[in-house]
């Protein structure tokens, strides 16, 4: 029997109103990867992933990029808000499993949103052994913030 | 070998705008003052088809904007004003998207219909409705106090 799940996380980014470069990564003040609850040792069909900042990007729609890992790559690969976002090559290509395009598109007053949705002949096949997905984010394209701005990534996946 | 086994449903909700005959700009809502209510299932579910009718139709092809919200979003700076741009300040945690379909004249009425939404998936809510809006995207001029009827062809997982 198949089972539709919902997996989300939201990052509160720090308090400043600085703007992001293109190519820079979202983050908290911890500099954390986005983090996913998914059953452990389970294979999931992700089927739509969906993002939502409580802030108008100045840059509409903008093509955010999501990169999701089975585990955690932290603190080996360094995340800082609004960073120039480093390549992933030094970091083992099994680990590096999906990067997907969430173009984010300013609704006005205070909400940007974005998603996509995945073929049923093309869905992202994951398994994490330690029981959490984790995503970085980037933004393609300088763009402005909110003090403790809010993005929350949901993950709609499949799993048997 | 195990068979996926799943519900297919089909749910409904109408309004009826205002007796007028005001043109609409672009990015404003079409409404009767409340927020739509559609039923959903008990469980996350893949909204498979989203159509639009409305009991009259007049020239034109707008792009409706159907916004959707896990909760109720009356209240707060959201209001459901016919005709109001919309605001969504303070709803970051009910927002569940959107979905845009063209509606078209055809015999006097109108209709539209997305069909090409594969993987969208929704999740419950504790009111087992999902809360609407409709956002024109693009201007229009309306025929007077038009009903709007929405449907969602759902399909839940057992």
């Amino acid at each position: 029997m198949t089972v539709l799940s919902i997996t989300k996380d939201t990052m509160v980014r720090p308090n400043n109103t600085s703007a992001y470069g293109a190519f820079s990564y979202f983050s908290d003040t911890t500099g954390r990867l986005f983090s996913f609850p998914v059953p452990k040792d389970v294979s999931i069909s992700i089927k739509k992933v969906s993002i939502i900042f409580n802030w108008s990007l100045s840059v509409s729609p903008n093509s955010i990029r999501l990169t999701l890992f089975e585990n955690d790559l932290t603190p080996n690969l360094v995340i800082n808000d609004r960073a120039f976002s480093t390549d992933y090559s030094p970091y083992p290509f099994e680990v590096s499993k999906a990067s997907m395009t969430l173009n984010a598109t300013d609704l006005g007053n205070n909400i940007s949103y974005g998603n996509t949705l995945l073929a049923a002949n093309n869905p992202i096949e994951m398994r994490s052994s330690t029981g959490s997905l984790r995503g970085s984010l980037i933004t393609f394209s300088g763009t402005t913030s909110v003090a403790n701005g809010q993005i929350m990534i949901k993950i709609y996946y499949e799993r048997s | 070998m195990a068979q996926n086994s799943y519900t297919l449903s089909l749910s409904q909700a109408s309004f009826t705008r205002p007796a007028n005959v005001t043109a609409y700009v672009a990015n404003t809502i079409i409404s009767d003052g409340n927020i739509i209510a559609i039923p959903i299932p008990d469980r996350a579910f893949y909204l498979r088809r989203l159509r639009i009718n409305t009991s009259t139709f007049g020239a034109g092809s707008p792009i409706f904007r159907l916004h959707l919200f896990t909760a109720d979003p009356t209240g707060g700076s959201f209001t459901a004003v016919d005709s109001a741009t919309p605001n969504f300040t303070g709803l970051f945690t009910t927002y569940e998207g959107f979905v845009d379909t063209t509606v078209t004249a055809s015999s006097n009425v109108g209709s539209g219909e997305a069909s090409t939404l594969t993987g969208f998936i929704l999740p419950p809510t504790p009111s087992g409705v999902m809360y609407g809006l409709v956002e024109t995207r693009t201007a229009f001029t309306p025929t007077n106090a038009f009903i709007t009827r929405i449907r969602f062809y759902t399909e839940a997982s057992n």
